[in-house]
């Protein structure tokens, strides 16, 4: 049997006395889309810094399946943050190409050329000179999601990828993920609580509650599953098991 | 009444602690910059950009304050010198460029470029904070200590210096100005009075002041910058930290570096 590339083995996270992971146990499939869902506060924002290595685990460990990263390789996970997290003094060119510069040695025509391609996979055209606050918040997220793929890692993290996005910016969004899902064939783990979007980009789905795995399923048996706790969050009822923090 | 003193003197001691320790973290990343040609390939660009924010962009408010204080110096130094004896305001010369060489011309320049240069950095870090760009740079392999903190640590210690020298000069001619104006004396009168008292020593006291005042406003800023958090409210409150503790440090080392200067030369 396949080693999942990332696990994540009795995970623990505090922020003061607020314990958000509380002895985790997670395994994510290598080529395979695993959207995280939970209510708001439930730590599906600090999984994600974990896998990214951004915050350290108080317990527990952060396993992948891939050999040991040397200095001179381009890094391993791509993230695609909230609000894009664009570099506001940067052109969407630099920052696109940003960990290009750095690991690489093509030259400035080859840079553009494949910021070029990436954004084009993102649907984006004429911007490479623009700055982030000349573009719009759907923009903003599609060149955060070329500049996190234009290493080709084989590790995609997506940090509520619609949230703040009207429905079809949304469900375009969506539709670029599963296209590079396609295209790269990375492993991906999104958080979100958007449940469309959950349906639309998810080969899994898992929930997480008071910092421990609830249940997971591919979506078609996500939908079926009798957990309380699933079906309270599937149907977004106030009432249940899943306490509003 | 004791233990909240502890408490106080423990939280203290912490916070130096901390700033030591980043201090040194920020030196080493600076060094590392330094003498990496491929680093510097990277982000020698942007230590050019902090010299021109904290140089170029500082130098007119760095003028007028410089000018002005030099004037209101000289004018106080004529005042005074006439009540302790009738016709000694031959040495004006001296008595502005004494204080301004050793004192006001690192000091103030310090504390100007901590409000408009230490205020904007600890603004733009704790934005970037806030927003996940830091950690955007570190999932795209960079080191944020050494992309954000080093070119603006590099660019202070280069560009205080700069300034402080411009400020003196600036702070001479504001004197000159009223000496020739105001009180009657001749321009020989003043800057010919000026050797007989200071020495090229009282200016290396001076400017040897500079680079450590430009370590202390791009380490605390660039450390408040990294510790804000709570959105745009923990932006202000880095900012405004920030500058007070700086301006302090900024002091609290003058008059250290002076004893310590006062024993070398």
């Amino acid at each position: 049997m396949p080693q999942p590339l990332i696990s994540l083995r009795g995970v623990r996270k505090s922020f003061g006395s607020q314990k958000v992971l509380d002895g985790l146990d997670l395994d994510v499939e290598r080529g395979e889309t695993l959207v995280v869902l939970g209510p708001s506060g439930t730590g599906k924002s600090v999984l994600l810094k974990l896998i990214a290595g951004l915050l350290a685990p108080d317990a527990g460990q952060v396993l992948f399946d891939l050999p040991l990263r040397g200095p001179e390789d381009p890094p391993r996970i791509g993230f695609l943050f909230q609000g894009a997290a664009l570099f506001d003094s940067l052109t969407v060119e630099e920052n696109v190409t940003f960990a290009l510069r750095r690991f690489s040695s093509r030259s400035r025509d080859e840079l553009r050329a494949v910021a070029e391609e990436r954004l084009a996979w993102v649907g984006l055209k004429g911007v490479l000179d623009k700055k982030p606050a000349q573009l719009s918040g759907g923009m903003r997220k599609r060149v955060g999601l070329a500049r996190a793929i234009a290493t080709d890692p084989p590790i995609l993290l997506y940090d509520e990828p619609t949230t703040g996005l009207d429905p079809i910016m949304s469900d375009a969004i969506n539709q670029l993920i599963v296209g590079i899902q396609r295209r790269t064939h990375a492993t991906a783990v999104a958080v979100t609580h958007d449940m469309a979007s959950a349906y639309k980009i998810g080969d899994r789905l898992a929930l997480i509650y008071g910092g421990r795995l609830v249940a997971s399923a591919e979506p078609a048996a996500f939908r079926e599953l009798k957990d309380p706790m699933v079906q309270q969050f599937i149907h977004g009822r106030a009432e249940g098991p899943i306490q509003l923090m | 009444m004791l233990e909240r003193l502890a408490r106080a003197g423990h939280s203290f001691v912490d916070e130096a602690g901390q700033l030591a320790g980043f201090t040194w973290s920020l030196l080493g990343e600076s060094w590392a910059l330094l003498k990496s040609r491929a680093a510097l390939r990277l982000d020698g660009r942007l230590i050019l950009e902090q010299m021109e924010e904290m140089g170029v962009k500082s130098l007119p408010v760095v003028l007028l304050t410089a000018l002005f204080t030099g004037m209101v110096l000289a004018l106080q130094a004529s005042d005074s010198l006439e009540k302790i004896l009738k016709g000694v305001s031959q040495f004006m010369g001296r008595t502005v460029a004494l204080p301004f060489l050793r004192e006001l011309g690192p000091v103030l320049t310090a504390l100007i470029v901590t409000g408009r240069v230490g205020s904007a950095i600890a603004a733009e870090i704790g934005t970037m904070r806030v927003t996940e760009q830091i950690d955007a740079l570190e999932t795209l392999g960079a080191k944020p200590l050494r992309t954000l903190g080093a070119p603006r640590l590099i660019a202070a210690v280069v560009m205080l210096p700069a300034l402080t020298v411009i400020a003196m000069v600036l702070g001479l001619l504001g004197g000159w100005v009223v000496a020739v104006a105001t009180v009657g004396l001749s321009s020989l009168t003043y800057f010919g009075d000026i050797p007989q008292m200071v020495t090229l020593a009282d200016l290396w006291k001076g400017l040897g002041k500079a680079p450590a005042f430009g370590l202390i406003i791009a380490a605390v800023a660039c450390q408040e910058g990294f510790r804000a958090h709570g959105g745009a409210e923990g932006v202000g409150r880095a900012t405004t930290k920030a500058v007070v503790t700086a301006s302090i440090l900024i002091l609290v080392a003058d008059y250290f570096l002076t004893a310590v200067f006062r024993t070398l030369f």
